[in-house]
């Protein structure tokens, strides 16, 4: 088994890149006290939280996961729309 | 009024609390059975929460880590808008043993996460039977843990505790490091010795959500 810290990537907290933003948002959104029935959904604008929430609700496993298969799919499939 | 929540500290803390939350607005503290909250007034209608949801949920972050670069915080996710502060001071009365011991458990620690990910563990596809799947994904799973444990190795004294969470790709892995040990960490995983077709991505710090709560 080849050794190597060749793969290790510090990515921070800052979202300095479309990765960390995915880290960031996983914690903001996923991670933390949730109060359920007491928040006013209403309040918050229909079309800027649930549209919003529907777009960038998803795990970081997911996206990673089609972020690679874009990503693979632009290598091997010159002109593939993606 | 509506009012945002961020987070939650121990009513003792000394923060230097920034200026603005979000929408421009003042972020104030309510405190209550020897808990802070952080709140500040919130309005559906304006301008200012027209941003995008990604924007608002950023600027969110840069706020919560403010807080956490002072002190121990349970953080609220994002959005939670409640009715008024006596809502927030209800909420805190009625949860103040959980969460005190939650800080008391995480006090001075922030939370470090290492993402490990290989292309093979994502499932090759080809197995031709149930048997032949589960084989598969135990294997994965005893090379995955095998992996952490090399990092627990590696980490060593710089976090005080750790835990593991499997997932499609591999494992996230979640220490609880003392704040002034963070440096430390980041250079003993430096440091550490895995296999060259691992991913390893280290983020943090972030509150430490996943040690509130003894296992």
């Amino acid at each position: 088994m080849s050794e190597s810290s060749a793969n290790i990537v510090f990515a921070g907290n800052d979202a300095s890149d479309d990765l960390s933003i995915l880290d960031v948002l996983d914690h903001v959104l996923n991670a933390g006290v949730v109060i359920r029935g007491t928040v006013i959904i209403s309040l918050a604008g229909v079309d800027l939280i649930y549209l919003g929430l529907d777009v960038i609700l998803t795990s970081v496993e997911t996206a990673l996961r089609h972020m690679k298969q874009a990503q693979g799919a632009a290598v091997h499939k010159p002109g593939t729309a993606v | 009024m509506a009012v945002l929540a961020y987070c939650i500290t121990d009513a003792e803390a000394q923060i230097d609390v920034p200026k603005q939350g979000l929408q421009g607005k003042k972020i104030e503290g309510i405190v209550e059975s020897g808990l802070r909250c952080y709140i500040s007034n919130y309005t559906a209608d304006d301008p200012a929460s027209k941003q995008p949801v990604r924007e608002a949920a950023l600027a969110f972050n840069r706020i919560l880590q403010t807080f956490l670069r002072q002190t121990a915080i349970i953080p609220l996710r994002y959005p939670t808008v409640l009715a008024d502060a006596n809502e927030v001071s209800s909420f805190l009365r009625d949860h103040a043993g959980e969460y005190r011991d939650g800080l008391s458990r995480i006090r001075d620690g922030v939370q470090m996460e290492i993402r490990l990910s290989s292309p093979a563990w994502s499932g090759s596809g080809v197995e031709n039977s149930g048997a032949q799947y589960l084989r598969a994904r135990q294997a994965h799973y005893r090379r995955v843990n095998q992996i952490a444990e090399e990092l627990y190795k590696a980490v060593g004294l710089a976090a005080k505790s750790h835990k593991i969470r499997q997932v499609a790709e591999g494992a996230r892995c979640f220490f609880l490091v003392d704040r002034a040990a963070v440096d430390q960490f980041v250079g003993n995983v430096r440091s550490a010795k895995l296999p060259a077709d691992v991913g390893v991505r280290v983020s943090g710090p972030w509150p430490a959500t996943e040690f509130l709560k003894e296992d």
